[in-house]
């Protein structure tokens, strides 16, 4: 492989990754602000906001609190700052969720794979006993420290 | 990023401080690794280093050198590679909600990466989780780079695979979201992704497989969609029935468990 095409090749990996990660930043800060912004803009609303208490109250499954017909303008103002507040928790929540379910299928596929292809049973066994360790309390280091031995015993024997 | 480090060390716990400490220990192993494969197949020092600087992204060198390695074409190699690190938008958007929007931004984006996104989750705030990304994206940017140049130089002479450190790093991943598994709700919705990425993983090009657990939530959006509706049927019809709003967000918990 020539300089030439590796530094193009670099700058294309590089470049793309980059932007990648940025965009989701963006994306991210957008999704946060959003979520911030909302507060004045849901509590100037008016009749509307009433709609929105209630929505509020109807996700919570706390449906007894602020019925659409009784609130007034007063109280549905207040109520409607409570909405959008809960609503920015409520995104934070599912995206702090997301970030679970990813890094938990990275966890999962960089355990059962070695690029597409099933990994061998050593590292099966191996995460399997750190991951059991981590389950019973085990702190971290531990547990690395017990998955990594048990899958490099069991290579240097060959047992499997 | 001296001064940086100096607010660090009140933000953070001690036990960040571990954590990131173990991740390091772990990297640096993983970059001799990487450095050692990569003179194998022919790579000269500075281009292992500046891969490991600028792609910065762990499994994306390692497919990135490996595709060259079995003869592909470099376009490949970068499509591969891309492919492998594409989950690092949906890590940005993780981690964007919590960055200050400014240049900081821009150099901290690259440091995006798994590990970095799994350590800041241990932070209770924002400046925490801020502080806690900083240190561990800070680590891996020198370490990556630095420890891939001591493999290249150590070349072949060692074999991380006999050190069991291919087991180390799913094993530090599931530590880092094991305090989040006791949500049932999170729980399930992992134990689902977990099952789409790993049956899809074999039929998909590398790197795509873990992204496809993200799929669990087109679920979660489709119950939010179907309560909407129920709902905006229900205004329309002027009766609003707390009890039948608990009812339906009960059938939403469902859905979204399927």
């Amino acid at each position: 492989m020539s300089a030439v095409s590796f530094l193009i090749a670099l700058a294309g990996l590089s470049l793309g990754t980059y932007l990648m990660r940025f965009a989701g930043v963006k994306v991210g800060a957008a999704i946060a602000t959003k979520g911030r912004r909302r507060t004045p803009a849901t509590a100037s609303a008016g009749p509307d906001s009433s709609v929105g208490a209630d929505a509020s109250a109807g996700v919570d499954g706390q449906g007894t609190t602020a019925p659409a017909g009784v609130a007034g303008q007063g109280t549905a103002a207040s109520a409607g700052a409570g909405d959008s507040a809960d609503s920015t928790e409520r995104v934070t929540m599912w995206m702090d969720r997301a970030t679970v379910v990813l890094i938990g299928a990275v966890f999962a596929t960089t355990a059962v794979f070695d690029g597409t292809d099933i990994a061998d049973p050593a590292r099966l066994i191996g995460v399997g006993a750190g991951v059991l360790a981590s389950i019973l309390r085990v702190p971290m280091l531990l547990a690395v420290v017990i998955g990594m031995g048990v899958c490099a015993l069991i290579r240097t024997t060959g047992i499997l | 990023m001296g001064s940086l480090f100096r607010t660090a060390d009140r933000v953070l716990p001690g036990s960040t401080y571990r954590a990131v400490a173990i991740v390091t220990v772990t990297i640096i192993a993983v970059a001799l690794s990487y450095g050692a494969i990569s003179a194998v197949s022919g790579f000269a020092w500075w281009q292992t280093l500046l891969l490991a600087m600028f792609a910065l992204g762990g499994a994306a060198e390692f497919t990135f050198v490996g595709v060259i390695a079995a003869g592909g074409a470099p376009i490949l190699a970068v499509l591969a590679g891309l492919l492998v690190n594409s989950r690092n938008f949906a890590f940005g958007v993780a981690v964007g909600a919590f960055f200050p929007q400014d240049w900081r931004a821009l150099i901290a984006s690259h440091w995006i990466n798994d590990e970095s996104t799994a350590i800041s989750r241990l932070g209770h705030n924002d400046r925490a989780k801020w502080h806690a990304f900083l240190l561990m994206g800070a680590a891996i940017a020198i370490m990556w780079p630095g420890g891939a140049m001591v493999g290249q130089w150590l070349g072949n002479v060692i074999n991380a695979d006999l050190l069991g450190l291919d087991a180390a790093f799913p094993i530090i991943l599931f530590c880092l979201i094991r305090g989040d598994l006791k949500n049932r709700v999170t729980l399930s919705l992992t134990v689902i992704g977990i099952l789409i990425a790993v049956g899809l993983t074999p039929l998909l090009p590398l790197g795509l497989g873990a992204v496809t657990s993200l799929s669990v939530f087109v679920f979660v959006a489709a119950g939010w969609g179907v309560r909407w509706f129920i709902r905006r049927r229900r205004a329309g019809d002027n009766s609003a029935d707390p009890h039948d709003a608990a009812h339906s967000q009960h059938s939403t918990r469902e859905e979204s468990r399927r």
